[in-house]
This record gives structure tokens, C-alpha cells and sequence, in this order.
């Protein structure tokens, strides 16, 4: 497991240390996820998400700790959700790399709707997605978009009966991201 | 219709021959007959793309207006109206639960079943690229290819693609095809490769040129039953993939492809029907070199982008852009031979070495059948000094020279190697003949002509060009005469049959004539053509009364009721492959002796009139039949008796109203889904117009009926347990005939449902029951009261002829007179007028209270004066109270009671007061113990009891105490 979260970080860094000036980099990207339940609603978010992509390869690396979601109903929860659902001790990092299947115009401009296809990596279980994804280019800027559900099947969570209630088996995600050009 | 093209009869001396060698690299032009279907939409112009023939036999075809449904007459859309969607399909591919999947240029994916068209929306979104295959694993899985996106497999309700970043050769694929354990095959621009719809391993196999794959672009994917493969590439043609080595194979024939691109295989038995790019449609027979077929009946063309064959047999191809339909190898047409001018074939015959012998107009040709590579056609004339000659008859001796017979200028005798040729001259009657047919045994040679039977021996030795036969006329006996005779033919037996005009047929045998005609059945006189059959049964033509079958015995007529198209036939063969070919002017019909049905060939396949002369027929020693017509000739090569003419009958649509029910099980309507309609086809593509049906709605109707429409309605049936059957067939008789049913039943309506009208029956008995009781309980309540009231009168008139009464009210009387003459006088009016009043009130039911208070002081009045102040009466009564009722003389009788129960003195008075108490009357008075107690039989209190108790529910109160008695009654 550590083997992979190394590998996801290498590979983030792999990115800046290419240091293509191609790449758009953000490390303050914004991820937030919501679980509506019958019983309960929770919604939790992050300002630490890191992410680059290439436009001319059509690459992406985005990755998320874990441990860096805020919001939650109650400190207890946010500790379970850390401690005994995501096991972010053992997987700190959330991950999505890949390549985008349309091709991209370079330098991209307009807004686009892309399909980033790529490696989904949440609590060390790896999960090919298909994600659509928004692309707008303002003023220099790489606008990201992106919302789309993650089954906690798919990834292992498993989330003990009695809470079956409070927590949904698909969490919508949603991330939005500002990617800037540069070293 | 038959023509027969007179010409003058000539005179030749001798004839010059000019045979001209034909070869070179002009192709001999035999194709199928190819027919354009035209399925018109309303945009006009629709272009075909792809098509499909689904489990049941019916054709799709994906167009640029969305995929059209084609059962042979009627043609449906289907397409998706929602604007802005681009209805150009890709590709079709039926999965194993009947659904059809559409592929569409622009990426999407929709798939049509029962409920209609809807669009396949994963929530990853679709590809951006033309989808070029649709297939399922063995697991159930989706698969999509595409032309740049690589492949996508849908699992789990999650999309996931696979292109060269997970090792696929390339992002181009073409084709599809599902290979075990849930892998699928995909041809792609750079070779083959086996996919798995594994995340962690997607790419299993892959194979290049350098694994022995021919050519690296791979079209085309067909999969066989054991794992085999068909393999369509771009450049060298076909090839084979074997499972089991893994190795790739091209058959010896087909090591040199030079067709180009391969964009379609369509394997039957016989071998591969390949669409191509630039050299039409080709067909590779198993171990013959592959055919290439552009140029069709009056149509040309080279690219053939799909090609697939109906239940039936035939071929349908999709080539710019347009559909076009062909009997394939079963029927084609010569029209085409080098140097040849194909006018108005007259006659034909196969010879013994494989050749074909025809006479388009004047000429006379020998052709080698023909194939890929051409052949030689030869060409003789036979140019008689002034004028040509039309040749209408043929014939091969056995020194392998051939007969050729004229029309007016006898029989010339060609040598095939040499080209030289003679006229028989051995006889006058030869000179000027129009011989109609040759046919002969051994060194005997019989010509038919317009002057009667002619018989040529010829020597032994036959095989120089001069002979010196001898030429007799038959029938001395002037049976045959000089009647025309269209045919002669040698049977298995040797017997000679002659076709005669007039004189029906005959049959020389052993020397001896046997005509016969009328006498054994046989409708008119005039016979056209012989055959015989495999079995030796001996068949011929008639002019207007179709067939007859000779089975030696007995003569049976074959004609339009049986299924013939034309009483009118220019020729007749038998094929030797249990069938007779029938040729008449608008096709030929092909007759299966043993069970009678008939294979249709005309207008759908592309005929029109094909102007076939007298007898321009042959058969081949492959059992190939030749037919000249006007400008072609037609090969006819099937052998139909493998599928039998049995359309396959559908059910398309079954609707209540108008909503969709299609289904399998058995539906249950309720009662108000009454309203039927059914769609239904018979599917048979080869003859869509010939198509009848008949249906029967079991639980309706009692019969079949027979309709040509293919939709029914059943308006207001009534509730019930039905099956809709419907049959097609393409015989009148429905002898061949398959059926589709569909079974359902409407429920009773509540109402009529058992339960409720058991329950409803009980229900209503249980009220009439209560009303009647009801009833009885008020007449007996009536009775009752009235009852009452006569025994209260009863009663009152005794109380009231009371002699104690009178006896007290005149001791009364007897002092008061003594007192005071006037008070007296008084005195007896008032007890007059007490009695008026219990006469006038006796009969009433009620009076009102004021009324019967009268009553009341009136008789105070009286006892008053009797017991002076000791007898007290107060009456405290509302004025609203004295507006109600009570039944008459009751206060009175309660008073009069008091009077007679109490004692009345100065020591003991009696007070009695009368007070109204809201909606009852309260009568009290103190009790004064009586020493001595008047004889009363309790009969007045009772009765008041049982009239208050008639006429109202509140109940009459009386209460008993030491010291007071009171009665409470209630006012009405």
C-alpha cells in the first residue's frame, strides 16, 4: 500500500520535476464530497489538492490527502472517517492520473468537455474511471471541473451496518480547480 | 407471347462458314441478377450504410437517416427525434436477447427493443469517434470499437476503454467478435488482438504480420462455430485464423487477391461472399479461383460496402450507398461475351465437352461456360448466299458434329473442330424446312418440322463431313401428317414423343403411333414442349392449359390453381434435381415434384419481359439450366429443395389502443382493454408480393380468414380467454404455411365478477328481507293501536255508562235542587255537557291539551260539587304545552282514578294538580287510604299505558309513592 501512495507522489512530482513548461500546476485545489444518507448528510471538503496537467500529452496527476477534509457534523465523525473507513494512516493520498481521451487544441482555449480517462486510487484499491470533465481557459488560467460518484465498493470502504443509515454507498464528488501555467 | 420469327424459306446451295477465334482478356460476363430496392423515407435521398439480418429473419439496414426495419413490403424507422442528434449509422449487432444495438457516426449508442428506441447513456459519456463494431462477450458484457478512440467494454455499469496506452496496437479498431471466457477479438489498423474486460489485464493477445497475419489492417472479423476466425484485410483479401495452431491460412486460390480492400464476408455453403472497395462483389467458391463480379444487369459497380444473406437464400448487398437484392449464384445472366452481340438467343443445347451452343439472332456460338479467367467463345456463321438465317434448333450427333436446324432452310450439319459445315441436301423435304426440333438415338435422327415428322439415318460411320444419309418422312399412316410439330423428344425408354398443333402428343413406340389427347384428359390439342424427369416421369406444355405429368399410366394437369404463374410457357426442362423449370414471359417458375410447390423467379429478381423463344432452353451435364431470352441468357443453377417456400409468420405489434404489449407470457387485460390491434408480417423476400395470410382469433371467430393486409383489429371484444393466430404461406391452399399466436384474456368487470354478484344477491335479499319486516312491524303497530283504540273506547264508554257516577252526580243534583234552583240548573248543564264532550272526543286519536283540559275542569266542576273543598285541582300548565296532544279522556280517567282510589273528607282532602313539565304532563295527587275500595279491574291505567305506548317512545311514568301518586305523560 505504501508502495503505491509513493508511487502516486512520485509520479506528481515526476510531473514538476519534467517541468514541462506545457504543464498547468495547482496545489490548492478544491475537493469536495457529499454522502446523502437517509438518516444523515455529511459533507466534507479540502483545499489541499494537488494537480498538473499537460495538455500537449493530454497527462493529468491529481492527488488529495486524505486526512485534510474539514466540515464533517462532528469531530467524532471526521475521526472514524479518518481512522476506520479511509485508514488514512495507511493510504494518506487519494489519487486520479491518466490521459485525456479527446484530443486538445494547444494552447487550449475556449471551454471544452472533456473525458479524462485514468486510475482513481481512494483507500489503496485502484479503480479505472471514465470522468467527464470541464475545461475553460480564462485569462491564461485552466478552469477544472469535475463532478462524479465513487461507489465505496469499488474501493474497499467498508462501512460497518449500523451505520448503514448515515453514510450513502455512492458519495458524489465534485473538484474545482485553478491550473496555472508555469514552473 | 411465343414468338416465332417467320422468314421466308430459302433456297441454299451451299453456305460459307465463318468462324472467328474469339479469346483475349475480355471477361465473359456471367453475374447474378442483382434488383435495387428502393426504401424511400422522407428526406428523399437516404444512403445505406450497414445491414443485419436479426435471429428471425428480418432485415435492418443502417442508414444516414437511422436504421430502417425491412420485411420484404413494408419498411419502418427508427430513428431518435430529438433535435440536433445525427441519425448516421455505423454499425448493427444483434445480442442473444434480441436486441438490436446501433452504433452512430457520431459516437453514440442506442439500442431498440419492445419499448422502442432509447440511447445507451453511461454516465462516463460516449466516444467522440465513429463507432465501427458492437458486440457482447460470452459474459454479457458491452463492447464498442472505435475509429480513433481504440475499444470500450461496460461492466458493472462502469465504462472502460482500452487504447494503445494500455497496449492495444492501435486507436483505429474495425471490427469485433467474441472469442471464449468473455474475450473478444478486435481488428485494428496494426493487426489483430485479443482483448479481456479486465482492468489489470485488458490486452491478452496481439498479432502482427510477423505472427503470420497476412496484412496488418484487418477489416473484416467472422467467427466460426469452433473458435475459427474469418479474417477481411486491406490488401490481401481473405484468410483464416485456426484456434486451435493459431496459425493464419490462405487457401491455394486465393493466394493471389487482387480485389483490394475486403469491407464484407458473408460465408454460406458453398463458399464467401466478399463486399470489396474497388472490384464489387467477389465470390470465392470452396477450390476455385475467386470471381469478381462489377458490372450486374444494366448496373455497375465497384464498391461493395456490406453484403449478407436473407433466411432464403438471397444475397443482399449494400453498394452506393443503395440496397440491392440477388438471387446470387442461384440466378445469373449472360450478357455479355466477347465479340458476341447478344441479341435474340433462339435456341440452345449442351453438348458432351461442357459447351454451351446458342444462336443469338443469326448467329451461332459455342460457349465454355465461363469463370474468372476467360474462355474462348467461338463463333460461326452460317451465311447462305442471299440471304441469314435464323437458327432454331440444335443437336449432337454421336460423332460430336453438330445439327443445326433453320428457319425455312432445312438442317445443316456443322464439324465443331474444323468449322466446316454442310446442308443436308439428301431429300426435298429438307430444303426449305423450318425444323422446329432434332432429337436422336444412335445413327436415327428425327427432326420436327412445320411439314410433319421427318426421320434421318445416318451410316455408322459418321464422322466425315459429307454423309449421305437417308432422309424418310414418318407416318405413312398420315397419323402425325402434315401437321406443324413444335418438339420432338427421346425419353429413358427410347420412345419418340412428338409435340404436335392439333393432333395433342404422340408417342412412337416399337413402330407403333399412340395419340393422345382429349380422350385421356388432356385439354387441347396443342402441345409446345417435352421433358422427362428423374424418374422417368415424361411432362409437356400445352398452349393455354399449363402442364401435364405422364407417369405412364395417367395424365395429371398441373396449371394456375396448382400454383403455375403463366398457363403460357415458352419452355420447360427438367433440372434432374427433382425439379421442373418452367419458363414463361414474365420469369420461370421451378416446380418440386415431389411435394408440388412452386419457387417463384421473375419481377423480384429483376425480370421483365424476357421474350424466352419456343424450347430456348437447355440443361447441362452439372444440371445447370440455360434460358435464351431477348438480349441475355439466364442461368439457373439452385437447387431450392433444401429450403421450403415457408414464409416465417411474425407477430411485429400487439397494442390495445395504442400502447405497446409485446410479450412472450400470457397477458391479462381487464375488462376495459378491449380495444386489439395486431401487426403482423410473413417474411419471405424472395416473392414479398405472393405473401397471403390468414388468421383466426380463437374465443372469436370459428374460422380462418384470409386477408393480404398485415394488421387486424378487434374492437369491444368481450371479456374472455383468446389466442390470436396468424399464418402466412405463398400458396393459395395454405399447404406450406408457418404461424405465430399470441395468447391473452380480458377479465370480467367487477360487476360480473361471481363474487359480486353472489354478494351482491345477498346483500339485496338481506335488505328486501328488512324492508318487508319493517313493513310487517309498521302494520302491526298499526293494528295494534287501533286495537287499542277500540278497546279504550270499549273501556271508556263502560267507565262512562258508569252508574256509580250517575248515581253520585245525581245525589249531587238532588241537593243542590234543594239548595238553589238556578246553581241546579247549572249543575245539570255542565254534567250534559260533560257527556257531549266524551261524545264528541271518544273518536279521536289526539285532542289537543287545552281540549282535554276542558274535559278535565268540566268534570272537576261536577265532582266538586259533590266533595265541596276537599277535592282541590291546580293546574299549572305552559301555554306552549296546551298546543300539544295527548289521546282524549285521559286526564279525565286519571282524575276519576284519583276520585275512586282516594279517600275524599274533610280530614283527608284531595289535592290533585296537573303541572306541564316541557314535553310531558305530570298528574299528582296525595294518596288518602280508601277504607272501603271500589271495585276497579285496573284496566283504565293499563290502557293508558297501551295507547301512549302505540303512539310514542317516551314512556308513561308513574310513580307510587306512600304519600303521593303521579303519572307522567308524555305530550305529542
Amino acid at each position: 500500500m505504501k508502495l503505491v501512495n509513493c508511487l502516486a507522489l512520485i509520479l506528481i512530482l515526476g510531473f514538476n520535476k519534467q517541468d514541462s513548461p506545457d504543464n498547468y500546476k495547482t496545489d490548492r485545489g478544491k475537493v469536495r464530497f457529499n454522502s446523502e444518507a437517509q438518516l444523515e448528510i455529511i459533507n466534507a471538503s479540502s483545499t489541499r489538492l494537488r494537480g498538473v496537467l499537460n495538455p500537449v500529452k493530454r497527462t493529468f496527476a491529481f492527488a488529495v490527502p486524505v486526512s485534510s477534509f474539514e466540515g464533517f457534523n462532528a469531530a467524532l465523525q471526521r475521526d472514524h472517517f479518518n481512522e476506520n473507513y479511509l485508514e488514512s494512516d495507511r493510504f494518506p493520498v487519494a489519487t486520479f492520473t491518466g490521459k485525456i481521451i479527446e484530443e486538445l487544441s494547444y494552447p487550449p482555449n475556449g471551454a471544452l468537455e472533456v473525458r479524462a480517462k485514468g486510475m482513481l486510487t481512494i483507500h489503496g484499491v485502484e479503480q479505472e474511471r471514465i470522468i467527464k470533465v470541464s475545461i475553460t481557459m480564462i485569462d491564461g488560467i485552466m478552469h477544472v471541473f469535475s463532478r462524479f460518484n465513487v461507489s465505496l465498493k469499488d474501493h474497499d470502504i467498508k462501512v460497518p451496518k449500523v451505520v448503514h443509515e448515515k453514510i450513502a454507498s455512492e458519495i458524489s464528488i465534485e473538484v474545482q480547480a485553478e491550473l496555472k501555467k508555469g514552473i | 407471347m411465343i414468338q416465332r420469327p417467320y422468314q421466308h424459306q430459302l433456297f441454299l446451295k451451299f453456305a460459307i462458314v465463318l468462324w472467328v477465334f474469339v479469346s483475349g482478356s475480355d471477361v465473359s460476363g456471367q453475374a447474378p441478377y442483382v434488383k435495387r430496392i428502393h426504401l424511400n423515407t422522407e428526406k428523399g435521398d437516404v444512403k445505406f450504410l450497414r445491414e443485419l439480418r436479426d435471429k428471425k429473419g428480418m432485415l435492418w439496414f443502417g442508414s444516414s437517416e437511422g436504421v430502417i426495419e425491412f420485411d420484404g413490403k413494408i419498411h419502418t424507422l427508427h430513428a431518435l427525434k430529438t433535435p440536433g442528434f445525427d441519425n448516421t449509422v455505423s454499425s448493427l449487432y444483434e445480442d442473444h436477447g434480441d436486441t438490436i444495438w446501433i452504433g452512430y457516426k457520431s459516437g453514440q449508442v442506442a439500442f431498440l427493443t419492445g419499448q422502442g428506441l432509447q440511447l445507451f447513456n453511461p454516465r462516463e459519456g460516449m466516444p467522440k469517434k465513429p463507432v465501427t463494431a458492437i458486440s457482447k462477450d460470452s459474459y454479457g458484457n458491452l463492447w464498442i470499437a472505435t475509429a480513433g478512440e481504440g475499444i470500450y467494454f461496460y461492466e458493472d455499469m462502469i465504462l472502460y476503454n482500452i487504447n494503445t496506452d494500455d497496449g492495444l496496437n492501435d486507436n483505429y479498431a474495425y471490427a469485433l467478435a467474441p472469442a471464449d471466457s468473455g474475450s473478444m477479438w478486435v481488428g485494428t489498423d496494426e493487426g489483430l488482438v485479443r482483448c479481456m474486460p479486465d482492468q489489470k489485464k485488458k490486452v491478452i493477445e496481439k498479432f502482427h504480420i510477423g505472427e503470420g497475419l497476412p496484412d496488418n489492417i484487418v477489416r473484416v472479423i467472422v467467427p466460426l462455430k469452433n473458435g475459427d476466425l474469418w479474417i477481411g484485410l486491406q490488401q490481401k483479401g481473405v484468410c483464416r485464423y485456426i484456434a486451435a495452431r493459431k496459425q493464419f491460412v490462405v487457401s491455394a486460390h486465393m493466394k493471389q487477391w487482387p480485389f483490394g480492400q475486403v469491407n464484407s464476408i458473408c460465408a454460406d455453403k458453398k463458399g464467401l461472399w466478399i463486399g470489396t472497395e474497388e472490384s464489387g462483389l467477389v465470390f470465392a467458391g470452396e477450390n476455385e479461383l475467386p470471381v469478381s463480379y462489377m458490372e450486374f444487369n444494366s448496373l455497375h459497380f465497384s464498391r461493395v460496402s456490406d453484403v449478407i444473406k436473407d433466411l432464403e437464400g438471397n444475397l443482399w448487398m449494400l453498394a452506393n450507398s443503395n440496397i440491392y437484392q440477388s438471387p446470387g449464384n442461384r440466378v445469373m445472366i449472360l450478357d455479355k461475351v466477347p465479340r458476341i452481340d447478344m441479341k435474340m438467343v433462339h435456341t440452345l443445347m449442351a453438348d458432351s465437352k461442357g459447351k454451351i451452343w446458342f444462336t443469338p439472332d443469326q448467329g451461332l456460338v459455342a460457349y465454355s461456360g465461363g469463370d474468372a479467367t476467360s474462355q474462348p467463345a467461338r463463333k460461326y456463321t452460317i451465311t447462305p448466299e442471299k440471304d441469314l438465317v435464323d437458327i432454331v434448333s440444335l443437336y449432337e450427333d454421336d460423332c460430336h458434329y453438330i445439327w443445326v436446324g433453320t428457319m425455312g432452310a432445312g438442317i445443316y450439319r456443322l464439324n465443331p473442330e474444323t468449322g466446316a459445315i454442310r446442308k443436308i441436301t439428301a431429300s426435298p423435304l429438307l430444303h426449305n424446312a423450318s425444323v422446329m426440333a432434332i432429337a436422336g438415338s444412335g445413327n436415327t435422327v428425327y427432326a420436327a418440322t412445320f411439314s410433319g415428322a421427318i426421320r434421318i439415318t445416318i451410316p455408322e460411320d459418321c464422322h466425315s463431313d459429307e454423309i449421305n444419309p437417308l432422309v424418310e418422312t414418318l407416318d405413312k399412316d398420315n397419323l402425325l401428317g402434315s401437321f406443324y410439330i413444335y418438339d420432338v423428344f427421346i425419353d429413358s425408354k427410347k420412345r419418340i414423343w412428338f409435340a404436335t398443333d392439333g393432333k395433342g402428343i404422340i408417342c412412337f413406340e416399337n413402330g407403333a403411333y399412340t395419340s393422345y389427347n382429349g380422350k385421356q384428359g388432356i385439354a387441347g390439342t396443342v402441345i409446345y414442349s417435352i421433358t422427362e424427369d428423374e424418374s422417368g416421369n415424361i411432362w409437356f406444355s400445352t398452349q393455354e392449359h399449363g402442364l401435364y405429368k405422364f407417369d405412364g399410366t395417367e395424365f395429371s394437369n398441373i396449371n394456375d390453381s396448382n400454383g403455375l404463374s403463366s398457363l403460357v410457357l415458352s419452355g420447360i426442362i427438367a433440372d434432374r434435381k427433382g425439379s421442373i423449370v418452367a419458363v414463361h414471359n414474365h420469369g420461370f417458375d421451378v416446380l418440386n415434384i415431389s411435394t408440388g410447390n412452386f419457387r417463384y423467379y421473375g419481377a423480384e429478381v429483376g425480370f421483365t419481359d424476357i421474350n424466352s423463344d419456343l424450347n430456348a432452353i437447355t440443361r447441362d451435364s452439372k444440371g445447370q439450366v440455360w434460358i435464351g431470352t431477348d438480349q441475355a441468357i439466364i442461368k439457373y443453377t439452385g437447387d431450392d429443395r433444401t429450403v421450403p417456400p415457408r414464409p416465417v409468420t411474425l407477430i411485429t405489434k400487439a397494442a390495445v389502443y395504442s400502447n405497446e404489449i409485446i410479450s412472450e407470457a400470457e397477458r391479462t387485460l381487464s375488462h376495459d382493454e378491449n380495444y386489439l390491434s395486431f401487426d403482423f408480417t410473413g417474411l419471405w423476400y424472395t416473392n414479398p408480393n405472393r405473401v397471403k395470410f390468414q388468421y383466426m382469433l380463437e374465443g372469436y371467430n370459428k374460422e380462418w380468414i384470409s386477408t393480404l393486409d398485415r394488421h387486424v383489429i378487434f374492437p369491444k371484444l368481450e371479456p374472455g380467454t383468446y389466442r390470436f393466430r396468424v399464418r402466412s404461406s405463398l400458396t393459395g391452399n395454405f399447404t406450406e404455411f408457418t404461424e405465430a399466436s399470441y395468447a391473452f384474456r380480458i377479465r370480467l368487470p367487477v360487476w360480473r365478477e361471481g363474487w359480486f354478484i353472489f354478494m351482491a344477491a345477498v346483500i339485496t335479499g338481506t335488505v328486501v328481507y328488512l324492508l318487508a319486516q319493517m313493513r310487517i312491524r309498521q302494520i302491526r303497530k298499526l293494528e295494534e293501536l287501533k286495537k287499542e283504540k277500540i278497546n279504550f273506547q270499549f273501556e271508556t264508554l263502560k267507565s262512562q255508562v258508569n252508574p256509580h257516577f250517575l248515581f253520585n252526580s245525581f245525589n249531587t243534583l238532588i241537593t243542590i235542587i234543594e239548595e238553589d234552583k238556578k246553581n241546579a240548573i247549572e249543575f245539570v248543564e255542565t254534567l250534559s255537557s260533560f257527556f257531549r264532550n266524551i261524545v264528541t272526543f271518544k273518536d279521536h286519536d289526539l285532542i289537543t291539551l287545552q281540549e282535554e283540559l276542558g274535559v278535565a275542569s268540566v268534570y272537576f266542576y261536577l265532582q266538586q260539587k259533590r266533595y265541596g273543598n276537599n277535592l282541590r285541582l291546580k293546574v299549572q300548565v305552559s301555554d306552549e304545552a296546551k298546543k300539544k296532544k295527548i289521546p282524549p279522556l285521559v286526564l279525565q280517567m286519571l282524575m276519576e282514578n284519583a276520585v275512586k282510589h282516594n279517600a275524599v273528607s274533610s280530614e283527608t282532602p284531595l289535592d290533585i294538580s296537573i303541572t306541564s313539565n316541557g314535553s310531558s304532563l305530570v298528574l299528582t295527587n296525595n294518596i288518602n287510604v280508601k277504607r272501603t275500595v271500589e271495585h276497579s279491574t285496573r284496566t283504565g291505567l293499563q290502557n293508558i299505558l297501551n295507547r301512549f305506548r302505540l303512539l310514542t317512545n317516551q314512556p308513561v311514568v308513574i310513580s307510587h309513592t306512600a304519600t303521593s301518586f303521579s303519572v307522567t305523560i308524555p305530550l305529542i
